[in-house]
Order: structure tokens, then C-alpha cells, then sequence
């Protein structure tokens, strides 16, 4: 993923922040993927993580580096080859949506600091 | 992840599924009493056939109704004599389906639905936060 840089604006923790918002995207759409398919036979739940790949690239001092990778569930199925848990992806929704809120208000934050610097008000 | 607002596209595609479903068990439970001459075919059930739609870099992008099975043709062939459509021998064929599986699929394709519904609008709050940066 190439992010347009300016140099004074976008930083390490801008990337990080822009990295963690993709990251929570793609798990927002993998969670109605799962609730749209809730009663498809044979259908396995999908399950997104970047956080560790995040947390490796912020190490590495390239954010950018993050890497979104979906696996299978591997919880027990039900009769019709199906293990979708519509409880922990309701849970996981409202959670991820939370996140997303936190993320952005950190990016916000971020934002209002460069305003303040280039308005000097 | 290829288009803007995406998420809802997905959180549709379900609530399109369990629409379908509905529509099905209501037409199996408005036939259910059908009786015809036992020369011809019994009303069948109608099964919907739901599979994944995955995308390029294996993230979910929804369901999609893929077909539509049928049950069996034979249905049940009961002792009716006095019914019009009875043969020579008192019999009518009637459907094969039950009531009781038919309000099961039911309470599953409307829980179903519903569970989508609010993943559109979980989906919804979270392209709202996104339209938000940098207020």
C-alpha cells in the first residue's frame, strides 16, 4: 500500500493510525460477511488479524509494512458444516466499531496538533 | 475490499439470503395443503441453495442465493374418497412438507435477517467515524 507522504504532516503515528483504520475496516466487512452467511452450509467463519503485524512493522519503524491476513475459524461446526457464532460476531461488531471511533479520535487528535502549528492559534 | 462503502453491499447480500429463504417457506406454507389426482405431481418444497462470496484477497464479501432445489414429487397419496379429485380407489396426493420444519426455517431466515440488519448499521457507525477524521 503506498500512502502519499508528506514530509511534517503524515509521520510514523499518522501511518500507524491510517494502518490500524484499514486493518479494522477489513474486519468490520469480514464480521457481515460471516453474519451474511450465518446459515450457509459448510461455510467457516473468517477471522481477521493485524494487530501483531502492526505492532511488528511499529518495531521495525515501518508502519506501512502491516500486513491484513484473514484465516478460517477453527471452532467446532454444527450439523450443517457451519461455525459461524452469532453472539461473538454481534460482540466483535460493536467492538470493532468502538475501535474504529478510538483510532480516528487519536487521528483527530493528531490533526488538531498540526492545525494548532500551522494556524499558530 | 475494492469499493467505497462496501461493507454495506455485504451486510445486504445477506439480508437478500434470508429474504429469499422467507419468501420460499411462505410458499411452501401457502401450498401446504394442496391436494391434486394422483396422476399428477405433488407440490414440491422449495430449498434454497446459499453460498459464499469470497474475494480476491479471501476476505468475505457477502452470500448469494445459488439455486433453488426441490422436494419430492410424490408427496404423501391419502384415503380421501369422498374428496372430488379422488381416483377409482379414494386416494389424493398431497404434499410432502411439514409445518414444523417449515416454522423452524422460518424463526432462522428471520433472525437471520435481522442479524444483518444490524450489521448494516454497525457497518453504517463505522463509515460515519471514518467521515469523520479530521473534524
Amino acid at each position: 500500500m503506498s500512502i502519499m507522504s508528506v514530509s511534517g504532516i503524515s509521520d510514523g503515528t499518522t501511518h500507524a493510525l491510517h494502518m490500524a483504520i484499514n486493518g479494522l475496516d477489513s474486519r468490520q466487512q469480514s464480521i457481515a460477511a460471516n453474519v451474511a452467511n450465518l446459515e450457509t452450509p459448510g461455510y467457516r467463519a473468517r477471522i481477521v488479524s493485524f494487530e501483531d503485524s502492526l505492532r511488528a512493522a511499529l518495531g521495525e519503524g515501518d508502519p506501512l509494512a502491516t500486513d491484513v491476513s484473514v484465516a478460517e475459524s477453527l471452532a467446532a461446526t454444527r450439523a450443517n458444516g457451519n461455525n459461524v457464532n452469532i453472539d461473538f460476531e454481534l460482540l466483535a461488531e460493536k467492538e470493532n466499531v468502538l475501535r474504529q471511533r478510538l483510532v480516528v479520535q487519536a487521528l483527530n487528535s493528531k490533526y488538531a496538533l498540526l492545525r494548532t502549528a500551522i494556524t499558530g492559534q | 475490499m475494492s469499493e467505497v462503502f462496501s461493507i454495506l453491499g455485504v451486510a445486504t447480500s445477506g439480508m437478500g439470503v434470508y429474504k429469499t429463504w422467507l419468501n420460499a417457506v411462505a410458499d411452501n406454507v401457502a401450498n401446504m395443503n394442496n391436494v391434486v389426482r394422483t396422476d399428477e405431481a405433488a407440490f414440491q418444497e422449495r430449498f434454497v441453495e446459499v453460498e459464499p462470496i469470497i474475494g480476491e484477497d479471501s476476505l468475505g464479501e457477502g452470500a448469494m442465493v445459488s439455486g433453488v432445489q426441490f422436494g419430492d414429487p410424490n408427496g404423501i397419496v391419502t384415503y380421501e374418497p369422498n374428496h372430488p379429485l379422488a381416483d377409482a380407489k379414494g386416494m389424493v396426493r398431497r404434499p410432502s412438507l411439514q409445518l414444523t420444519d417449515q416454522m423452524v426455517y422460518m424463526q432462522l431466515a428471520q433472525r437471520g435477517y435481522q442479524a444483518n440488519v444490524r450489521s448494516f448499521e454497525a457497518a453504517k457507525e463505522a463509515y460515519e467515524t471514518i467521515l469523520s477524521i479530521g473534524k
